[in-house]
């Protein structure tokens, strides 16, 4: 599931990334694409630099999990187009230049997760004839979670603009897909690994089309140079590309696969069971005061089915190595009704990462509501700042009536092998409004938390770095977040934290 | 009225005394720099007390950044052109001893990529272990910051030494290229 929604954060995010990361090297790249030998063959009387843009307050931000995607109108004043007419597509009429001014590019700039950076990439539309007069030429509606019964070509490129696929699309579907790489020999060939889908393979052979070079000087919509349109373009060469169909074929066994087999035959004490879903209810009202919350954080903690899926986490992390290291592992506690509190919790998972895990929230009937996110930390250190803001940048999407659950009942754990730290909010304003799945800002907030600690073990006279990061937590967020630490034992017991002269000590509550 | 005179110059003279006195070493079971080690760039003419050190420290401050307090101020403070730079020495004991220095270094490592991908920490940050004179020392610091920090084990096994290096965010080339200078200027006695 997906959903589009309004999320200026994003847009502003993904519009600074553009600024400081794309748009010179795209600039870069047309410079060097059209150096000054094409200007002739362009028609105008000297050689315009080339300029880029977006239409920002045109953007569609979309989130599908963690996974949030931006889409804008994206401009170049200088292009290089292929018309696209695939007979196996039976389009019915050949494209000529005057399809050039109907192919529109989108620049789609997409995080992963909370705390991946930002990867952007074009996508060109090349809209079908019949599907340019059913809406009147209009493509204005149009984007990749709205695709609705778009019929065309989609070509998806490299912010430099190299061309990584070409992909058939009918009624808003993926019907056939062209590797866009070609130059290949041009006998049929096979091709596996071109796709994610795993029963079957590709079947190519190489065709070439026309390329179009355009060069246009202004344009009505363009911020900082709003005149009048002026384009000429050209054939300058031809393109040429692999023709591939999908050919269906058996789905293989995931057990097949070698690499799978310590997950499908399991361990010598044998099989390990299926992970079960297992509800149970929170009885203690949560608070944002540290002693007043500290019950409602023990009975949850010691709730069996978090006990239960902490072990696996801490059993996952130390037998199962990547690489010959230890990673984080994780999982999400939901509510499944936001009245009698009735929890469940996910399967424990991993990102293969020693330095996070990608943890998912969800907030509706179907799904559940995630109020939790539970990790564990191969390094032993204290919790880090991300860890205390895991999920701050979805409170706004939560309903307004229930953000007050979120916010009051939300917890980020974190084990080590001596203890366990629980993190609730103290001041929700505060904590919605530090937003560290941005990469910019968590370097900063990381910046400050080591140079913090270190000073802290300066002053302390402490090789135990772990105390030393909890004050130097404290002292950047003791004002926005409560820290409670409990020793590894069989019932824990939850104590909040608080920062003195001599470093951190339970709040004598 | 004469005594009362002598009497309100002497409380002024007291009081413009403890004024303008000012601490330059401080921390528990710190001691001298000087007592343990030279460096032609750490001599005493250059030490700067807390007070300054402090306010130096904070014209650094990039916005939203916390101030400098004296909680987290220890040791002695040089201002060698323009950058800050402090040491806390301690004797080498169970209680300080960062050996091997590779262990820290993975706790500082996973504390800038924390969060991120532990992969891409390397284009924001940069650490490093060498051995100088008599010494070794762990050199650490994100490449776009204000502030450096090291850690120092001298190889006959009796001091280790905390510090770090503050700057203007523009001036980090120049902090670290100072850091290496000192680093290679410290001889332990």
């Amino acid at each position: 599931m997906y959903a589009v929604v309004q999320d200026p954060a994003l847009v502003k995010a993904a519009r600074q990334h553009f600024n400081k990361s794309l748009r010179q090297a795209m600039l870069d790249s047309l410079e060097a694409k059209f150096a000054p030998s094409t200007a002739a063959k362009s028609g105008l009387a000297s050689q315009p630099k080339p300029r880029v843009y977006a239409l920002w307050q045109k953007a569609w931000t979309t989130a599908k999990g963690e996974r949030q995607i931006v889409e804008v109108p994206f401009h170049s004043s200088h292009r290089l187009v292929s018309l696209l007419s695939i007979s196996r597509d039976s389009l019915g009429y050949k494209p000529d230049r005057t399809m050039v001014q109907t192919i529109f590019d989108r620049l789609v700039i997409v995080r992963e997760h909370s705390r991946s950076g930002l990867v952007s990439k074009i996508v060109r539309y090349h809209p079908d004839r019949s599907y340019l007069e059913k809406h009147n030429y209009d493509m204005s509606h149009l984007h990749l979670y709205g695709l609705g019964d778009y019929t065309g070509y989609l070509e998806y490129l490299t912010s430099t603009g190299s061309r990584k696929a070409i992909i058939r699309v009918v009624n808003g579907r993926p019907v056939r897909k062209y590797s866009g790489k070609g130059k290949s020999a041009s006998k049929r060939q096979e091709s596996r690994g071109m796709s994610i889908m795993s029963d079957g393979y590709w079947d190519c052979i190489e065709i070439c089309e026309d390329i179009i070079q355009t060069i246009c000087v202004g344009n009505p919509e363009d911020p900082d140079n709003p005149e009048d349109e002026i384009c000429s373009d050209d054939v300058v060469g031809q393109d040429c590309y692999d023709d591939c169909e999908w050919v269906e074929e058996e789905e293989p066994d995931y057990c097949d696969f070698p690499e799978n087999w310590e997950e499908c035959y399991g361990d010598p004490e044998g099989p390990e069971e299926p992970e079960e879903i297992l509800l149970d209810t929170l009885k203690i009202a949560p608070s944002n005061d540290p002693c007043g919350g500290k019950a409602a954080v023990n009975e949850r903690l010691n709730k069996d089915t978090i006990s239960s899926s902490m072990d696996t986490t801490r059993s996952r992390m130390n037998n199962n190595l990547v690489n010959g290291k230890k990673v984080e592992y994780g999982f999400e506690t939901l509510l499944t009704d936001l009245s009698s509190k009735e929890f469940k919790v996910n399967p424990v998972k991993t990102s293969n990462n020693p330095a996070g895990v990608n943890l998912d929230t969800r907030w509706s009937p179907l799904d559940g509501y995630t109020i939790g996110y539970t990790h564990i930390h191969p390094s032993n250190s204290a919790p880090s700042p991300s860890d205390l803001f895991f999920g701050s940048q979805w409170y706004s999407s939560v309903p307004t009536a229930e953000q007050s659950i979120y916010s009051s009942y939300y917890t980020s754990t974190v084990m080590t092998d001596d203890y366990i730290y629980v993190i609730t909010i103290k001041n929700t304003t505060r904590w919605s409004g530090i937003d560290l799945s941005v990469q910019s800002n968590r370097d900063a907030a990381n910046d400050e938390y080591r140079r913090l600690t270190h000073e802290y073990m300066k002053t302390l006279g402490w090789t135990n770095s772990v105390e030393s990061q909890l004050s130097a937590l404290l002292e950047m967020y003791g004002n926005t977040v409560n820290i409670y630490r409990s020793p590894v034992q069989n019932t824990l017991d939850f104590q909040p934290l608080q920062l003195t002269l001599g470093g951190p000590i339970v709040n004598p509550c | 009225m004469r005594y009362k005179i002598l009497i309100t110059l002497s409380i002024f003279i007291c009081t413009l005394k403890y004024a303008s006195a000012q601490t330059y070493i401080s921390g528990v079971g710190v001691i001298p720099f000087n007592s343990v080690a030279t460096s032609s760039y750490l001599p005493d003419s250059v030490r700067i007390s807390y007070s300054l050190a402090l306010s130096k420290i904070d014209s650094f401050k990039r916005a939203g950044e916390l101030s400098m307090t004296s909680a987290r101020m220890s040791g002695e403070y040089f201002l060698i052109d323009s950058v800050v730079f402090n040491i806390a020495v301690r004797q080498r004991t169970v209680n300080n001893e960062f050996s091997p220095l590779s262990k820290i270094r993975d706790t500082y490592r996973w504390m800038a990529a924390a969060g991120g991908d532990s992969e891409d920490v390397s284009a924001i940050y940069y650490d490093n272990i060498s051995t100088y004179s008599n010494f070794e020392a762990l050199i650490s610091y994100f490449k776009v910051s204000n502030s450096s920090s090291f850690i120092i084990q001298d190889t006959a096994g009796q001091y280790v030494c905390m510090g770090s290096i503050y700057h203007k965010v523009s001036d980090a080339n120049t902090a670290h290229s100072l850091l290496t200078q000192i680093l290679n200027s410290i001889t332990f006695n």
